[in-house]
């Protein structure tokens, strides 16, 4: 089950004496001890002054992050934002995360997900309450595997390879984009990430605005503000691969995923396994995520008399 | 003799002073204040005692508990600084240059000086005080006072007995751990980290790997520099990493997060700026510091300066937002301070994700042309430390074991409570015709003595202060945005409240004229929020009420965003400085007005009557007497709305202790 929680500034808060930058919405039964986590993840950088009168152009940040606390691996998809003003009159930011279970891991993989229109919410304008219904995530997979917009960007969708191909065992190299305003990078994420078979998707983290990396998080893909301190920080990074988008790229070298990139997945072409081989492959295709209903059929038997329920 | 098992409910204090004169003590009240002004309970009229030096109180187990309250040259006994002393038998203590002996009985204060005290009597004094000294010391019957020349050799063996005593023996001789001054290895048992406040040995300090390889710390994440414990070190004393190269770095042990080395040369002083959401703490934190960069070196003769760029960027940059913008007419502003993210650094501690929230630090020094220089340098180096908290922090239900934001209110040398009156509706009925988009009837209130209860009840919490005890600490309640309710109060301010003082070659800060102020806001808040001022002083032995503006003129609303911001041209910043230098006043950082420079004003006749630590003044022609807090005692008070001027005595001996 998923579960989701908002984050934004608010005249009062689901918390009761809560008020400003605060939880204001979560799915009923959310572990207490993962409201903190996901709070703790709900950071967001301006990128422009006050002053720029910019708000609207500031980058979003859609992650996916997976953090080993609490025991179990849990993913945890977020879409943060500036939202404005407040009631203050001040900044204010949205932070709507989604916790994963391992159960809702849907084949697209998490920028798939990200990319569904309405998924994440970009605005609040509601009461603090709680989500009786757990959050669905929706089923599908990327068409093609065509880069198309690598190719409009850099002219070669090729390069999505670039990320792909550092995808290795668990975490793989950490791969720096370096982009400017006004670049939408969900999109250039989801195709890098459709080269990849979908059990290794959920395994690549990333985020299209990187600012600092969340103590306990994995974060693989990272794109950065060229200019910013966190891209200033990357390019000292001796390990980490850097991707200057603000600038022309290298050609890409003819490999299988660069071909896989420009031509997309002819029908009946097998996924790319060359990039998953230490990881361990399902024996099946991904199973379609299951809808929980409160009528189920393994309740639609009294359990006590061995009969069929009588709803009223 | 087993005193300590019973409660202790009187002790004898005698003031042995730097001329030798003595005086005795007998206190039946605590806690007991000490100090050099005479708010306190027990006045020591001495420049090398601070303000607020110590007190004396009763602990838990009933046994007589001596702590320094965070004074300029501490408290010494046996030659070792210490934070605080529990006295069960005579006991003697340097504080500054008085020697006091404390012991519970009157009959306790007579038993012969120990060794060291006679050893005490030969320390360092100045040529024209050899001579007392040693009157002193022969008139005590102890061995025959040394000559001069033999004093001389005396002090200097001393010297280097107290440098042994003070500093723990140290394996990292040599690094710049062992380098670090001698204030450090004494001062309160330690170094306190200022992210996350643990107090750790100076030997326990991490050094921060530079190769590029040596990554993965267990706390800071797999990305971070990997902290160790060095065994080999550089012929300059730098650690050295696995890879050889040269650390200079140093990491607090518990957190991981560096530590500048100057913060970790001199010792901390801790600032706290407490407040309701929105209530600018963020505007006044930004204009305190860049008007502090000015005041205290021109007229007090004080550096303050950036410890610490990196830790001080996310500062220096509001400071620049408000103050050196290039266009004077654009509309500016300060983000809404976060809970999360560039003000905070995420650490897992025992795998718990631990938010900190980032310091910002300033050094403190006496300028060269300082009158005291040389006598105050190594007293007066101090590291401030501030933090730019949201003021959700400060709400019921926020203090949180993942989110301990807020517990350097615990190690806070002086607290700010930022009151904003545009937040109360009471202030906001009495206001008139301001167009301040603050005082919009949209705009929020909030009930903020909730926010300053829950603060006490934080550090009463954490601190193990009994529920029904009072701080020792003076707490600054700041009522903000002056620019909006200034006709509320019946006083013309000057813009500094301080003049220069030949005598010194500083200015001096004009304390009654402070007071004076304090008094006549805390009778306004009394007037219109009573229970702030009950809550606050329920809590605080002193609480000093100012007016401050951190903008001095109303915000605007732009149009299109409906995000309040200002003009830089409109910014005039009013009285932002007046409270630290209040509390670099009452730390001895920086002087008042002589008593002979003060004007005085002819006075109404009055009569006085103290119940508690309250004193009734009835005054000619009302039927009701003031209020008047003991804290106001011995300051020229004018009652607001009146021209009447009335002075309560000071208590000196009565409540709490008796001379003898």
């Amino acid at each position: 089950m998923a579960y989701e929680l908002i984050y934004t500034s608010s005249e009062r808060g689901l918390r009761p004496g809560t008020s400003g930058f605060c939880t204001v919405a979560y799915t009923k039964g959310l572990p207490a001890q993962k409201i903190p986590l996901l709070e703790a993840l709900s950071g967001y950088r301006n990128a422009y002054a006050f002053q720029e009168g910019k708000s609207g152009q500031e980058p979003v940040s859609w992650c996916h992050y997976r953090s080993p606390l609490f025991g179990r691996e849990v993913s945890v998809l977020s879409r943060i934002s500036a939202a404005g003003a407040d009631h203050t009159g001040r900044s204010n930011k949205l932070a709507h995360h989604i916790l994963v279970g391992e159960s809702e891991r849907v084949a697209g993989g998490p920028a798939w997900v990200s990319l569904q229109p309405g998924f994440f919410r970009e605005t609040w304008n509601e009461e603090p309450h709680c989500f009786n219904e757990p959050k669905f995530l929706p089923s599908g997979d990327f068409g093609d595997c065509r880069a198309r917009c690598w190719e409009a960007l850099t002219g070669d969708g090729g390069h999505a390879a670039l990320l792909a191909e550092n995808v290795n065992g668990d975490d793989g190299r950490v791969v720096v984009l370096l982009f400017e305003p006004g670049m939408d990078m969900l999109p250039l994420i989801g195709e890098a990430m459709a080269l990849l078979p979908w059990h290794v998707r959920w395994r690549v983290t990333y985020n299209t605005y990187f600012t600092a990396l969340p103590a306990g998080m994995l974060c693989t893909w990272r794109c950065c503000l060229a200019g910013s301190d966190a891209a200033r920080e990357a390019r000292r990074n001796p390990r980490a691969m850097v991707i200057d988008l603000t600038s022309p790229l290298p050609p890409v070298e003819d490999t299988p995923m660069a071909a896989l990139a420009r031509e997309g997945r002819r029908n009946g072409q097998k996924e790319l396994q060359s990039v998953s081989l230490t990881l361990e492959e399902p024996m099946t295709a991904p199973p379609p995520p299951q809808r929980l209903s409160l009528r189920s059929e393994s309740r639609e038997i009294n359990m006590l008399t061995l009969k069929p329920r009588q709803y009223r | 003799m087993d005193i300590a098992k019973e409660t202790v409910t009187e002790c004898y204090v005698r003031v042995v002073n730097r001329d030798g004169e003595t005086r005795t003590c007998h206190v039946v009240r605590f806690p007991c204040t000490i100090g050099r002004v005479k708010e306190r309970d027990l006045v020591i009229e001495d420049p090398s005692v601070s303000s607020l030096h110590a007190s004396l109180s009763v602990n838990a187990e009933g046994q007589l508990c001596l702590e320094d309250l965070g004074s300029t040259n501490g408290i010494y006994h046996h030659y070792v600084q210490v934070p605080q002393l529990v006295i069960t038998q005579r006991e003697e203590v340097v504080l500054g240059q008085v020697t006091l002996v404390i012991a519970l009985t009157e009959a306790g204060l007579e038993a012969t000086p120990s060794v060291i005290e006679m050893a005490r009597k030969a320390m360092p004094t100045p040529q024209s005080e050899m001579s007392a000294a040693a009157t002193t010391a022969s008139a005590m019957a102890s061995p025959p006072a040394p000559t001069a020349k033999e004093e001389t050799t005396s002090k200097s063996h001393k010297i280097l007995k107290f440098n042994e005593l003070s500093i723990p023996s140290n394996p990292l001789d040599g690094s710049p751990a062992a380098t670090i001054s001698r204030l450090v290895g004494s001062g309160r048992g330690g170094i306190v980290c200022p992210h996350c406040w643990h107090r750790f040995a100076v030997d326990e300090f991490l050094f921060i790997a530079r190769h590029q390889s040596l990554v993965g710390d267990p706390v800071l994440g797999p990305e971070a520099p990997i902290r160790f414990m060095p065994s080999r070190f550089t012929p300059e004393g730098n650690a050295l990493d696995a890879a050889g190269m040269s650390c200079p770095d140093m990491a607090c042990p518990r957190c991981h997060l560096r530590i500048p080395q100057a913060a970790s040369e001199m010792p901390p002083l801790f600032l706290s700026i407490v407040g309701a959401p929105a209530s600018g703490k963020s505007y006044f934190l930004t204009s305190m510091t860049w008007a502090l960069r000015s005041v205290l070196p021109r007229n007090f003769a004080i550096a303050f300066t950036d410890t610490d760029a990196v830790n001080n960027q996310i500062l220096n940059d509001f400071e620049e937002t408000l103050y050196l913008h290039l266009d004077p007419n654009e509309i500016v502003g300060l983000r809404k301070t976060e809970l999360q993210g560039e003000l905070y650094n995420q650490v897992l501690i025992d795998n718990m994700l631990v938010n900190l929230p980032k310091p910002f630090m300033f050094t403190m020094m006496p300028a060269e042309h300082h009158p005291r220089y040389q006598e105050v340098k190594a007293g007066m180096s101090r590291t401030l430390v501030l933090y730019d908290n949201a003021g959700e922090h400060f709400e019921p239900g926020m203090d949180q074991a993942d989110n301990p934001t807020t517990q350097h209110l615990l190690h806070s040398d002086t607290i700010f409570f930022l009151y904003d009156p545009t937040k109360d509706v009471r202030f906001r009925r009495r206001i008139s015709g301001s167009q301040d988009p603050q005082m919009e009837p949209t705009a929020r209130v909030q009930r903020q003595e909730i926010i300053l209860t829950e603060m006490i009840n934080r550090i009463k919490k954490y601190s193990g202060m009994k529920s029904g005890g009072k701080s020792a600490r003076t707490l600054l309640l700041l009522v903000s945005k002056y620019d909006v309710w200034k006709d509320l109060l019946d006083m013309e301010l000057p813009e500094s409240p301080w003049q220069w003082n030949s005598a010194c070659n500083t200015c001096a800060l004009d304390v009654d004229l402070i007071k004076n102020v304090s008094f006549a806001v805390r009778q306004l808040l009394e007037d219109v929020c009573p229970e702030v001022v009950a809550t606050a002083e329920s809590f605080a032995g002193e609480v000093l009420y100012l007016p401050n503006s951190a903008l001095g003129h109303s915000p605007e609303k732009q149009e299109d965003s409906g995000m309040i911001g200002i003009r830089p041209k409109d910014i005039r910043p009013f009285w932002v400085s007046v409270p630290m230098l209040y509390f670099l006043y009452e730390g001895g950082f920086i002087p008042s007005i002589p008593e002979e420079s003060r004007v005085r004003h002819p006075e109404a006749a009055v009569s006085c009557k103290l119940s508690g630590d309250v004193y009734f003044v009835t005054l000619p022609g009302r039927p009701m007497p003031v209020q008047v807090p003991v804290f106001f005692a011995g300051y020229q008070l004018r009652l607001p709305g009146t021209d009447l001027w009335f002075t309560v005595p000071p208590v000196k001996t009565a409540p709490n202790m008796a001379e003898t």
